[in-house]
C-alpha cells in the first residue's frame, strides 16, 4: 500500500512495550547528565553561537518573516535542552540574554521585530474567539427568525391589447 | 510565555534600578558610614550575572551603532 493511501489512525501508531530499551543505555542526550550547569557558562556559550555570521544571517532570515523574539529565544534554548548542553531551568534563566541578543542582531541589520506575540495589542482589544462566539449567536439568531412573506412581483402589462385587473374585476363583480 | 515575559521585566526593572542608583548622589547621613562600607557577596545572584550579561550586551550594541555612524 502507498504512503498516501494510508489514514491517520494508520500512520500514528502506539510505540510498542520496551521500545525505550532498543537502544544502548545513556545513549540519549536527555539520559546524560547536561554538559554546562553554570549560568555564566550557559549565557557565554549562547553569545559566542549567536556572533558567528551564519547564525545571524539564518535569524534574520526567520525574524523577517515577523516570528517574535521570545518564541525564537525559546525554540532554541529548548534545542540546546535536547541536544544536552543545559537542563530547562538553566535555560529558562538565560532566555534574557538570547532575547537580547536576537534584539541587538534585528537593531543593528534594520529588522523590524516584536519581542512577545502580544506585544502592541491592547489588553481592551476584543479577542477572536469573542468575535467568532458573538458572529455565531447572530447566525443562530438569524436562523430562528421567521422568513418575511414575499412580495407577488408586479407585472405590468403592456401594449393595446392588455387588460387592467382592477377594472375587469369590477366588471365580473357586477 | 507570560512566566517569560514577567521574567524579562524583571531583568529590566532590575536594570533600571542599578542605572537609577549610579545617577542618584549619595547624602552625608547617619548611615554614611553604613554604605560607604564595601558589601562582598560570597556568590553572586544568578540574575545579577543575566543582568550583567544584558548591560553589556546594550553597551557592546551601543558601541556597534555608534561606531558605524
Amino acid at each position: 500500500m502507498a504512503a498516501n493511501e494510508l489514514s491517520p489512525v494508520d500512520v500514528i501508531k502506539p510505540i510498542p512495550a520496551g521500545g525505550s530499551w532498543t537502544d544502548a543505555p545513556k545513549s540519549r542526550a536527555w539520559q546524560n547528565p547536561p554538559k554546562l550547569v553554570n549560568v555564566n557558562e550557559i549565557a557565554q556559550q549562547y553569545i559566542d553561537r549567536m556572533s558567528s555570521a551564519k547564525i545571524i544571517n539564518s535569524t534574520l532570515d526567520v525574524l523577517e518573516t515577523k516570528v517574535p523574539l521570545a518564541s525564537m529565544a525559546e525554540a532554541m534554548m529548548l534545542s540546546g535542552v535536547a541536544s544536552g548542553i543545559h537542563t530547562i531551568d538553566a535555560g529558562l534563566l538565560v532566555m534574557p540574554v538570547i532575547i537580547e541578543m536576537l534584539k541587538t542582531a534585528a537593531d543593528i541589520h534594520g529588522v523590524e521585530y516584536k519581542v512577545f506575540a502580544d506585544d502592541g495589542m491592547e489588553e481592551s482589544q476584543i479577542s477572536e474567539r469573542v468575535i467568532k462566539a458573538a458572529i455565531k449567536k447572530a447566525m443562530a439568531a438569524k436562523d430562528v427568525m421567521p422568513e418575511e412573506a414575499e412580495a407577488e412581483p408586479v407585472v405590468e402589462l403592456s401594449g393595446l391589447m392588455a387588460r387592467k385587473p382592477t377594472k375587469m374585476e369590477n366588471v365580473n363583480g357586477i | 510565555m507570560k512566566h517569560i515575559k514577567n521574567y524579562v521585566a524583571k531583568i529590566e526593572k532590575m536594570l533600571v534600578e542599578e542605572t537609577s542608583k549610579q545617577s542618584k548622589p549619595r547624602s552625608k547621613g547617619l548611615l554614611a558610614s553604613t554604605m560607604d562600607k564595601d558589601v562582598s557577596k560570597d556568590k553572586p545572584n544568578e540574575l545579577d550575572i543575566i543582568a550583567r550579561y544584558v548591560t553589556g550586551i546594550r553597551k557592546a550594541k551601543e558601541e556597534m551603532i555608534n561606531g558605524r555612524k
